[in-house]
């Protein structure tokens, strides 16, 4: 397995970056090595190429051709893929455009990413099972003091500090400016049933549910944080959990065999 | 033994899930590429399983990375295991080729020096990978553009020797066949002249794309002619029609045309 692990070692690091270290170990007269190599090295890149294309519609629509071009060459030299299908890679391009851009005034790029990267994602999260109404009513109140409050893996909140939304609304992306916000944008994207879903939660209130759910308490813990904190808005943060438990957001972990 | 399929069949793709359901096409069988669907959900989860009630499913991957050096990935089987039973899949296959290296993914089937150590090393993966999932998989040949220096056996006696080592059965794709024949100049009948062809239990053909002097294996355009006659000339030699499949995965036509192009396929095999 030694000469093996070699020579793909040395073929896998003349696509990352590429280099003629492979050469020798290729059959064929010289210029030939060179034709059939290059059709590996352009196949690898070309396919991730395409995939971050797929899978970043609004930025890509967003920037200049040559602009997004040059970004996404980039990032297939600096994240080389550890993902399994083509489908999910390009994770990482949120974080590496804060870094590959100097500017701030380029920021916005990145959040325009993470719409793409969450809007993917609550297409292709594995299916969980989410708490229902009908589901709800039959635990017993041990297994509701013991109910984990998280969201469903389909489920992905983001802050914008750019008007991220109303440029992804308007009919042509390029057509409205990048402008910061006065305040952060927090955004709940999920799916239900099939179709992606989107909502601004403008509602202090709920952003602050929000942010306690997200930290990963038990409905116990949060029930306690309730009423000291917030007892005053009971009945609106039951119609907030209602309205999560409607919209299919809330991870159902609790076993069946538990009714 | 595997469960029975039989007949001729389409790569399941996204774009007819709809059609399929509403008009069912005249066809016995789909295929699925396996990354497609594993710990997805969502559409692509939804139309297959409705599918899946209508049609048998043969799952085909491209992540094992049977010539690889990475330990196999024992996460990926269990998906792929789980995935077949949800589905009640009738086959599984994946390739002659590595795709990984230190947890990287070319996501490319790249190719293995045609030797002894290889043919032992990918025999032991692929024993390990049916122990695993308690069933023989399907290992299909790949089109390739270079050859090693150090190969010591042609791909047909590298693929036999993987064969009877491993007892693994052969996914045989025509056009790859066809593709390596034209880039490394050999006469394809040779090729298939000298497989074990009794271990043949599936047949795929595609279409490819012509680059300066090489074919490249691009799926994006019709079968050839050449692979057409490929194929009739294979089924002579084997003497039985094995389950014939027809990928498409770019410029993907309509449903229709598709069906009328497997009808080819399956009017070919009349003789």
């Amino acid at each position: 397995m030694g000469k093996l692990k070699q020579l793909q070692n040395i073929f896998l690091q003349s696509l990352l970056e590429p280099n003629l270290a492979l050469i020798d170990a290729i059959d064929g007269a010289p210029a030939e090595k060179l034709e059939r190599l290059a059709i590996y090295q352009d196949g690898y890149f070309y396919r991730l190429y395409n995939a971050l294309v797929d899978n970043f519609p609004l930025l890509a629509s967003i920037m200049y051709e040559d602009e997004f071009s040059q970004l996404i060459t980039a990032y297939i030299r600096n994240y080389p893929s550890h993902e399994r299908g083509l489908q999910f890679f390009g994770q990482q391009l949120p974080n590496f455009i804060r870094s590959y851009y100097l500017n701030n005034e380029f920021l916005y790029l990145s959040e325009v990413a993470a719409l793409d990267v969450a809007l993917l994602s609550a297409s292709l999260a594995a299916n969980q099972s989410v708490w229902q109404f009908e589901s709800l009513t039959r635990l017993t109140e041990q297994q509701l003091e013991q109910l984990n409050l998280q969201f469903a893996a389909h489920v992905t909140c983001l802050e914008f500090k750019y008007n991220i939304i109303e440029l992804w609304s308007s009919e042509q992306l390029n057509t409205l400016d990048p402008v910061k916000l006065d305040s952060t944008q927090t955004i709940l994207i999920w799916r239900k049933g099939l179709v992606n879903q989107y909502r601004v939660i403008s509602n202090d209130l709920e952003q602050q549910v929000l942010k306690f759910v997200l930290a990963g308490v038990n409905f116990n813990a949060f029930c306690e944080y309730l009423n000291v904190n917030l007892a005053a808005h009971e009945e609106k943060i039951g119609l907030i959990l209602q309205q999560w438990v409607s919209d299919e957001l809330l991870l159902n972990d609790v076993k069946l065999t538990n009714y | 033994m595997l469960p029975p399929l039989n007949g001729f069949g389409l790569k399941l793709r996204h774009e007819h899930y709809q059609e399929i359901l509403i008009n069912p096409p005249q066809l016995d069988w789909f295929e699925i590429l396996s990354e497609d669907y594993l710990n997805v959900g969502g559409n692509n989860r939804y139309y297959l399983e409705q599918i899946s009630q209508r049609f048998p499913i043969a799952m085909h991957g491209v992540s094992l990375s049977l010539g690889g050096c990475d330990p196999l990935d024992l996460n990926y089987l269990t998906d792929i295991k789980q995935l077949a039973r949800d589905i009640n899949a009738v086959h599984i296959s994946d390739h002659l080729c590595w795709t990984t290296h230190n947890q990287l993914n070319s996501h490319d089937l790249l190719p293995i020096p045609y030797t002894a150590e290889a043919v032992q090393h990918i025999a032991k993966r692929i024993c390990q990978t049916q122990d695993f999932l308690e069933q023989a998989i399907l290992v299909e040949n790949v089109s390739s553009y270079l050859n090693y220096s150090s190969s010591e056996l042609s791909e047909w006696e590298f693929i036999n020797a993987m064969l009877a080592e491993s007892n693994c059965l052969l996914l045989l794709d025509i056009n790859n066949v066809y593709v390596n024949s034209v880039n490394y100049g050999f006469d394809p009948l040779d090729y298939i002249r000298g497989l074990d062809l009794s271990k043949v239990a599936q047949i795929h053909l595609a279409g490819h794309t012509q680059q300066g002097k090489y074919l490249i294996d691009t799926h994006d355009a019709p079968v050839s002619q050449a692979v057409w006659q490929l194929y009739q000339s294979t089924l002579q030699l084997l003497g039985r029609v094995p389950p014939v499949l027809l990928e498409r995965d770019d410029n993907v036509p309509t449903l229709a045309e598709l069906v009328a192009e497997l009808d080819i396929a399956r009017s070919l095999s009349r003789g």
